[in-house]
């Protein structure tokens, strides 16, 4: 076929997409007859009001040298791993605020870091385009660092996230910048799957984040600098299972909803989405007015409480907002507290028990809050 | 007396030889390109009518809004705050299986106590 027709080819073909993307807008539109803080109102919910003392920083974790990028809980609630521009991973107890280990990173430019199911490993990436695992067991090097027992190499871009899946000890999935994600045993080192690429109809740009269901670890979701979510069947590298569109900007940060039928999405156009995962239907956006001149600032990072009632997002001008997940209103700002972060809130999670929020943030330090109100009884 | 040009010129020599214009290769720069970029476009095509076919038995908004409502009533928080039926005065009865909810309200009990 020549060049000419090859073009022109192309044309009808770029025609034909869109129009068949605007019959899909269009057929959701119809589909759209309300949004969840639409439906609660007309059900008589009314929002979760909270005292300024009812959420409060119990503890806050000082060491890191530079700013915190990551940060992941243990199983068992009680230990926390961040990861820093200072190039260091450190474990911390979250009850004593002590550092069990304290260990620099064989490249210091770090994104991400993981926790293992079982708490005995970390995994940790960033802009050598590899994820190092590192078990708290070994013995220390006579510097005291932790070496890697193994380092997972094939990505062709910066790993930007990775986490493991929830009920197997030895698989990890990571995003990259290289525009895939990949899944990996970390036994062996192998990368079992790679899920885009160019031609597997994956991201179109960067991969920043991933998600993997607690509910069915065979899904996860990823969320990309193509303005994108896509969720994934980790037995089906091909192609997405679905793409999700909404966001103007990149999606930094991608997390399940608890029931494992929805996620929430975090993006540089300052908005919080509720997507549902089989229809594609976006069920809510969360957002704040803001006036034409303004700097819109970007979410970073988001985490769920364990009933779904409450969205964490930490912002990039130190916001982090407490949003009512089912009346899409801001009930708490953490970053006005006394005592909060003083600068970008990078990264944040819940512990398994739904207990305590853990947010790290470039002003260096990681803070846990916790309810500390009181319960009334009837 | 000038010769006669027919008699005494000088040979005239060969002519020299001319570069020739290139020939005309088929244009395979970029055809890689645009066959890859046409598979992509397929799959995208395949990928929407997919997606098309999908809505046609998708449940509206609504329902799914139903369930995100269900769910968070039928599933307790720590985070928020509830009336409870009183069990007992005791002050770990309340912090249930919560390590951090015990230690933050017995810090606030405390703070209160000092001022």
């Amino acid at each position: 076929m020549s060049v000419a027709e090859l073009k022109e080819r192309h044309v009808t073909a770029t025609e034909t997409v869109n129009a068949l993307r605007e019959r899909l807008t269009q057929r959701r539109q119809l589909l759209l007859d309300t949004d969840v803080s639409t439906y609660a109102r007309n059900h008589g919910k009314t929002a979760i009001s909270f005292s300024p003392t009812d959420l409060v920083c119990c503890r806050t974790l000082q060491g890191h040298t530079g700013k915190v990028y990551s940060l992941d809980w243990t199983q068992e609630r009680n230990r926390i791993v961040s990861a820093s521009q200072d190039g260091r991973f450190i474990v911390w107890n979250a009850l004593t605020s002590q550092k069990t280990h304290a260990t620099k990173l064989p490249c210091a430019y770090v994104m991400t870091c993981a926790f293992s199911r079982s708490g005995q490993s970390v995994a940790c990436g960033g802009l050598d385009s590899a994820c190092s695992i590192f078990n708290l067991n070994s013995q220390v090097d006579r510097d005291g660092n932790i070496p890697p027992s193994r380092v997972l190499t094939g990505h062709k871009g910066y790993v930007s996230c990775c986490q493991f899946v929830p009920d197997q000890e030895f698989h990890l999935i990571t995003s990259s910048g290289d525009q895939t994600c990949g899944l990996w045993d970390v036994t062996t080192g192998q990368r079992i799957s790679v899920f885009g690429g160019e031609f597997p109809s994956g991201h179109t740009s960067d991969v920043l984040s991933v998600s993997v269901n607690t509910s069915n670890s065979n899904m996860f979701v990823s969320g990309s600098c193509d303005a994108t979510a896509r969720v994934w069947d980790t037995r089906i590298a091909s192609r997405p299972v679905r793409t999700y569109y909404g966001h103007t900007g990149d999606v930094n940060t991608v997390k399940f909803f608890p029931d494992g039928q929805r996620f929430g999405t975090g993006s540089d156009d300052g908005t919080c989405r509720l997507f549902d995962m089989k229809t594609g239907h976006q069920l809510q956006i969360y957002s704040q007015q803001y006036g034409e001149n303004d700097d819109i600032p970007c979410v970073k990072s988001i985490a769920f409480s364990i009933s779904g009632r409450l969205l964490f997002a930490g912002y990039s001008n130190g916001d982090c907002y407490v949003w009512d997940t089912l009346l899409a209103e801001v009930v708490l700002n953490l970053g006005s507290l006394q005592n909060s972060h003083e600068g970008t809130i990078s990264c944040l999670g819940l512990s398994s028990d739904g207990s305590a929020l853990c947010t790290g943030s470039y002003d260096k330090k990681l803070k846990i809050w916790a309810f500390g109100g009181h319960r009334e009884v009837v | 007396m000038p010769a006669s040009p027919s008699k005494t010129a000088a040979p005239i020599p060969p002519a020299l030889p001319r570069p020739r214009s290139p020939p005309k290769y088929p244009e395979n720069c970029g055809t890689r390109r645009l066959q890859l970029d046409a598979q992509i476009l397929n799959r995208k095509i395949l990928f929407s009518r997919e997606e098309l076919q999908s809505l046609e038995d998708a449940q509206p908004v609504s329902i799914c809004c139903k369930e995100v409502d269900e769910f968070v009533r039928t599933n307790a928080d720590p985070f928020i705050p509830q009336k409870r039926k009183r069990k007992s005065c005791s002050f770990l009865s309340h912090s249930g299986n919560s390590i951090f909810h015990c230690f933050t309200h017995f810090e606030t009990v405390m703070a209160s106590r000092l001022i």
